[in-house]
């Protein structure tokens, strides 16, 4: 950990919000990529990111620079992302879309939200961006979080291990299914995605 | 090394973590096994597909909430803190004027009573033992030799002697001894340091919130 990081965080233990502010600028796009991509949307990955960020605030007091600030903060925020996915597979919403709702003041029609993208985001992201997301999505949320921290943000063995709390063996293996269930998805997507959203040049990946 | 082991260390090989020796095999394998080469580049194509993933932006207001939550947080905490102790001094503050205001007062305004009297008849006795002044003589010793006679002889008349005794407490008399003034001397100041005992938990409490 640098010594100006350090001394950022001695202050932010003490309150100290500006200094905070300085920290979060530095983490805040590789906190909100994370949460992007584990999210799959942007509402859900601001919600994730302010979340992450007040939970490491919050106990900050207990840090004790065993790992470094960096590793100690994406462990919350894997925590964060990977928590919030599980309340959301314990509790499913099923609601049906033709009946309406019987309440005390008679019948109501129930309006499910929209979550598909805003205009601006559509007009942001593309069709291949989408189709990325959608196939991230499709991964079960540990598979996801190591493809994500390994292939998109390029995070070391190392890191990752110390993030999501598990040791080398386990994260290669787990990062090995991971890749293998990405593999199947990709091939069986290829064949429905348009031909010029296809790689270009297969193989072309560093090695 | 055998199909299997191709299938669980393409990973390790595309981030170049695999040993020397290890990645030679793998490679050699490669070359001799159609199916695996297959595999392989079914693999680091996915891999490579999900890379194209573009940076995302985070939200201008995501700093800015954060820190707007923090500090209505801290204010809070600074606010809880300092509450409790300030709650508690108001009642002992007010416990202690209580106990003032509802029994060491009125003790000392009966003291008062019993001496002042006496203290002043005395006073005026020494200034002018021949001529006390009017006003200052107390009622029962300006009434008529006759009458005094009259007074003297009518036990049932006990305005006089009452006036004389002054005893405003029930059962009270000049010599009985101040329990209730002594109570509270004593209790008072014991109520006073639990109470700043209660206090100084409470802060310290507070604190190590």
């Amino acid at each position: 950990m640098a010594e100006n990081e350090k001394l950022l965080v001695t202050r932010c233990q003490k309150g100290d919000l500006q200094a905070y502010d300085v920290l979060m600028q530095q983490y805040e796009k590789k906190v909100y990529a994370l949460c992007y991509r584990m999210s799959g949307n942007a509402d859900d990955a601001a919600d994730l990111a302010q979340e992450s960020f007040l939970k490491a605030f919050r106990a900050l007091p207990l840090f004790q620079g065993q790992a470094s600030f960096s590793t100690w903060l994406f462990r919350i925020v894997a925590n964060t992302c990977l928590d919030e996915r599980r309340k959301r597979q314990r509790r499913p919403i099923i609601m049906s879309l033709d009946k309406t709702l019987s309440t005390e003041n008679g019948e109501i029609r129930v309006e499910i939200p929209d979550n598909a993208p805003d205009p601006l985001t559509l007009a942001l992201d593309n069709e291949l961006q989408r189709e990325i997301q959608n196939l991230l999505d499709r991964l079960p949320p540990d598979q996801r979080a190591v493809i994500v921290m390994r292939d998109i943000q390029g995070f070391s063995y190392e890191v990752i291990a110390e993030t999501l709390q598990i040791n080398l063996g386990t994260l290669k293996s787990r990062l090995n299914r991971a890749r293998s269930r990405l593999r199947e998805l990709y091939k069986n997507k290829e064949e429905q995605i348009p031909f010029v959203l296809r790689l270009k040049e297969k193989g072309g990946v560093e090695t | 090394m055998i199909c299997e082991q191709v299938k669980t260390k393409t990973g390790e090989y595309v981030d170049g973590v695999m040993d020397d020796i290890s990645h030679k095999a793998f490679e050699a394998h490669l070359v001799e096994c159609i199916a695996c080469k297959s595999f392989f580049e079914e693999t680091i194509n996915a891999i490579a597909w999900v890379k194209q993933a573009n940076d995302v932006q985070p939200p201008q207001h995501l700093r800015q909430s954060v820190l707007k939550i923090l500090q209505v947080e801290q204010q809070a905490k600074q606010h809880r803190r300092f509450k409790p102790q300030f709650m508690q001094a108001i009642a002992a503050a007010a416990v202690f004027l209580l106990l003032i205001a509802g029994n060491i007062l009125p003790l000392q305004r009966t003291i008062n009573n019993f001496t002042a009297p006496e203290r002043e008849i005395t006073l005026m006795e020494a200034n002018d033992p021949e001529n006390p002044p009017a006003y200052a003589v107390p009622a029962q010793e300006t009434v008529t030799e006759d009458s005094a006679k009259i007074m003297s002889t009518d036990n049932n008349t006990t305005d006089l002697n009452l006036t004389e005794t002054e005893p405003l407490l029930p059962g009270g008399t000049k010599n009985a001894f101040p329990y209730r003034l002594a109570l509270n001397i004593i209790g008072v100041p014991i109520l006073i340091a639990l109470i700043l005992i209660v206090i100084k938990n409470e802060g310290k409490r507070c604190r190590e919130q």
